[in-house]
């Protein structure tokens, strides 16, 4: 997981990127030149390479069955087959009936793995939201104050960084009890830490910029500075990591859910579905090669997304 | 653009030999391993697809492959029989260890001084005694040993050498070194002075008053095989009184009287028996000389491991789903046979609120989908006795599903609509993981959630032998089993539902009590008409079930035994499970 994480920008010299554009005291210093290179960067990322196009389109549908997974889905994700048709139900493979086939249960596969859909977006925005806002908190007050407010939270932030984040994330959930939602919690806390870094780095660059110390000369209070000029100047590399840091939520939520400490019965989640599917190995092969499957296929889709856009919105990636 | 266009060395990454090369020298880009990666996701379902559709339909009926050399060679007698389990055994002390896998390799070293006869529960054939009989009301037993029984370090297991594992054993019921398993024996024999050595190979138990079920105990496969006490006496510690002869690291030498001996232990990975040349009942050349037990967690694995011919005999420990295949395959042989192990769901009597609750609960089971689905017809109603055990009331009281009387009762027993309860179950068992959602879903219909949550096993044992209020326990403590330690239904219901038996005392985990089955246990424990026990258990039972629901029974277990199908000799009893005969089982010639 967090070994494998790609931070984007995470060096304090790393050029802060133009997002909204930043005006103080009515000073435009966003440029058009930056705006070209955007516009040339996102033309190329969509339409230039194939397998961000590939991404797009994975994620895009990924989204579209978390949202609206009841319409699509044909069966009932969670209740099993009826008892007098259990024996005929369970188990079967992939037929006209069940595309991706049925569980021990008799349950739909393809309605389970659309359902499941849905966790792994509602574990990832709720894992990323809380890492976001704890890490950019830290990050942001520990750059901008710099002194021992900035040791003390960065000494902190070591302290969660020096754990291997999955043994850190087993360790919580399995203290905390075994559920999703203390998955959620768990992974949190093993996510902000990167977020916390990223936007201090940030703001210690962008607050040694042009239009900060303007700002602070015309009187701005710290708080309007960071709030208003400084965080929103280091938002667009916080998004690309989030985007790339989707799929990795997603990925460990299913680790956590495989070892038995994430998600329970009845759920739909990937994870939980391949733990459960083993004991079926190698006999009903559509239990655990389809939910394999949409995870792999997922975490890719985001992994590409996350490495076009970071491409994309790179002022230098244009003269690579 | 396309990068590798432009870049011919990059282009050759497409190749799969060349992105690995490129991988092993850092040539590849992250951006060209997620391309690979995404090719590699989107190409295996059609793959996986392909060859699913392409199977031969036969082929699982088929012979798999079976290396003639693969299992212990001889065919004219002798080789090695390799028995793959699921897991590690915790404890091979026989007067400590209490669980059937260590049962299984316990009675191929040890012996007691009789066992069941075949698949019968009420006669006996001889052990480590040849003769045995009782004076008219059963107060007094006297055994004949086998005049040329030895143990594995060649000293002699004669009347004094019994009487003394004896005495060890009835050490261990009490403090400071305690061992539960230690009762089997002192329900009988209370001091090592009620034990009388008459010769050197007679020995005479005076029980005191009469005990119809004495020679039921004494061929239990629990805590009552003889040890050596040379080898306990030197391994004795004042730490140590009794001298736990837990682990494997220090198998001991010379302990036991039994066919084979150990000879190798390699943690997570195997045990090793080897013939003992010396045992009494000699050997005529066609048995095995080596057992091993091999440690395999994975399902999957232990079932190539049979199909492959790498194994001789698999245990209970499959899914009921790898049986269908295995069934069909010709060169295994799958034994099916009744049991007395029952399944039930412990519920938490006090969170549960009233009988008509747990009655309510009881009805929105789903016994049906359950033997059919999770257990795959391995299971078949009974109350919290087995058929196979006396005593069993053939009449007893079955809950059949009911949802919408489920409602009433539960709405009429203090439950409130909507109301979600705590369901465990161990971790990792797919049956159990059945029951449990089936469970679920016919309380969702009628307006109830159940939470459910898997408990490593550990855990799940804590729980129930703990001492942990009932309001900190869960609602349902799901996959629970027992079978008696020998053929008495007192032995089945005493530590799972007396007063006794609750707070550590024993299983009773839903602290269930009632006041006439606590008289009824009492009268069962010193019974001594069999017409008598009959009634008293038909009455206990309708407690159990009708009365005063406890549990929710699910029923008896069918277990099998996977063997290959050159092996002969296996003989199941209903009271040891997973056991194999060792002894007595042979590789067919040919």
């Amino acid at each position: 997981m967090s070994t494998e994480r790609t931070a984007v920008g995470a060096g304090v010299d790393a050029p802060p990127l133009p997002s909204s554009r930043p005006v103080v005291g009515g000073v435009a210093t966003g440029t058009n030149r930056e705006r070209t290179h955007l516009r040339r960067n996102l033309h190329r990322f969509l339409v230039g390479n194939r397998l961000n196009l590939v991404g797009v389109v994975i994620v895009g549908t990924f989204l579209v069955l978390s949202l609206a997974g009841e319409l699509i889905a044909p069966d009932d994700p969670y209740r099993p087959a009826p008892a007098v048709e259990l024996a005929t139900t369970a188990l079967q493979g992939p037929s006209w009936s069940h595309l991706l086939g049925t569980d021990e249960i008799g349950r739909d596969v393809f309605s389970r793995i659309i359902a499941g859909a849905r966790t792994s977006l509602q574990v990832a925005v709720v894992v990323l939201t809380f890492a976001v806002a704890i890490g950019t908190a830290v990050g942001a007050i520990s750059g901008y104050l710099g002194g021992l407010a900035d040791e003390l939270l960065m000494r902190l932030t070591d302290l969660f960084l020096a754990f291997p984040a999955l043994v850190l994330a087993v360790a919580v959930a399995a203290t905390l009890g075994r559920n999703l939602e203390n998955t959620m919690i768990a992974l949190s806390t093993v996510f902000w830490p990167w977020y916390a870094r990223l936007v201090r780095a940030q703001v210690l660059s962008i607050k040694e910029r042009e239009f900060v110390t303007a700002g602070r000369s015309i009187g701005l209070t710290p708080g309007r500075l960071l709030l208003r000029h400084i965080l929103p100047n280091a938002v667009s590399v916080v998004i690309v990591q989030v985007t790339l840091d989707v799929g990795y939520a997603i990925a460990a939520t299913s680790a956590l859910s495989f070892i038995g400490l994430g998600a329970q019965v009845p759920s739909a989640e990937w994870g939980k579905m391949l733990a459960d599917s083993r004991t079926y190995f190698p006999d009903s092969w559509w239990l655990f090669v389809f939910p394999g499957v949409a995870l792999t296929l997922t975490i890719f889709a985001f992994n590409v997304l996350g490495d076009g856009l970071q491409d994309a919105l790179d002022p230098r990636s244009g003269r690579r | 653009m396309d990068r590798n266009a432009e870049d011919p060395e990059r282009r050759g990454t497409t190749n799969v030999a060349s992105l690995f090369a490129a991988a092993m020298t850092g040539r590849l880009s992250r951006r060209e391993a997620l391309h690979a990666g995404l090719r590699l996701g989107l190409a295996t379902p059609v793959v996986v697809a392909l060859m699913a559709a392409a199977k031969d339909p036969t082929a699982s009926a088929a012979p798999v492959g079976r290396p003639s050399t693969a299992r212990g060679v001889a065919q004219d007698g002798g080789g090695t029989f390799t028995v793959a389990v699921i897991s590690d055994i915790d404890d091979l002390d026989p007067n400590y260890a209490y669980d059937n896998e260590a049962s299984m390799v316990l009675l191929g070293a040890y012996e007691m001084l009789i066992q069941y006869k075949g698949a019968a529960t009420d006669e006996f054939e001889p052990m480590l005694a040849q003769t045995w009989e009782n004076n008219e009301d059963g107060s007094v037993y006297t055994f004949g040993l086998a005049p040329n029984a030895t143990f594995h370090d060649g000293s002699p297991c004669d009347a004094e050498a019994v009487k003394a594992a004896f005495g060890r054993i009835i050490a261990l019921a009490g403090p400071p070194d305690s061992a539960a398993v230690a009762a089997v024996l002192t329900r009988f024999v209370q001091s090592p002075d009620q034990i009388e050595v008459v010769d050197p190979v007679t020995i005479r138990f005076n029980l005191g008053r009469p005990q119809p079920l004495f020679l039921a105990a004494m061929a239990s496969s629990y805590g009552v095989f003889i040890t050596n006490p040379r080898v306990i006496e030197e391994n004795r510690t004042e730490d140590d009184p009794q001298a736990h002869l837990a682990l494997q690291e220090t198998i001991p030498e010379g302990a036991g009287t039994g066919p084979y001996r150990f000879v190798e232990y390699a943690v997570g990975e195997r045990l090793v028996l080897t013939k003992y040349d010396g045992y009494h009942g000699g050997w005529t050349g066609d048995e095995f000389t080596d057992i091993v037990i091999r440690i395999v967690p994975e399902n999957s694995t232990r079932r190539l491991l049979i199909e492959r011919g790498e194994a001789d005999a698999l245990t209970f420990n499959l899914t009921p789903g790898d049986l269908e295949p295995l069934r069909a395959n010709p060169a295994v042989q799958v034994l099916e046979y009744d049991t007395t192990r029952t399944d039930w769901i412990i519920m938490n009597v006090p969170r549960l609120l009233s009988v008509e609750a747990r009655r309510g609960f009881s009805h929105a089971f789903p016994y049906q989908a359950v033997i059919e689905t999770a257990y795959r017809g391995l299971l078949k109603r009974s109350g919290p006795v087995a058929d196979t055990i006396r005593g069993a009331d053939p009449a007893v009281f079955f809950y059949q599903t009911d949802t919408a009387k489920a409602k009433e009762l539960l709405l009429a027993g203090g439950v409130a609509e909507g109301e979600t309860f705590e369901y465990v179950f161990p971790a990792g068992d797919e049956v159990q993981r059945t029951v449990a959602q089936l469970f679920q879903a016919n309380l969702a219909e009628i307006g109830f959630g159940l939470e459910v949550t898997e408990i490593e096993g550990a855990a799940l044992s804590d729980l129930v032998y703990g001492d942990l209020p009932a309001e900190e326990q869960p609602h349902f403590i799901g996959g629970w089993s027992w079978w008696p330690d020998y053929n008495d239904p007192w032995n089945q219901l005493y530590p799972n539902f007396t007063i006794a038996a609750q707070d550590g005392g024993g299983s009773n985990a839903g602290d269930w009590e009632n006041t006439r089955f606590e008289e009824l246990m009492t009268e069962a424990a010193t019974y001594t008409d069999e017409a008598r026990l009959t009634e008293i258990m038909a009455e206990a039972q309708n407690i159990l079930t009708e009365q005063d629901p406890a549990c929710i029974y699910l029923g008896q277990v069918r277990y099998y035994t996977v063997l290959g199908t050159d092996i002969q000799g296996f003989q199941h009893n209903p009271l040891y499970l997973d056991a194999f005969p060792f002894y007595k089982m042979r590789r067919a010639a040919g």
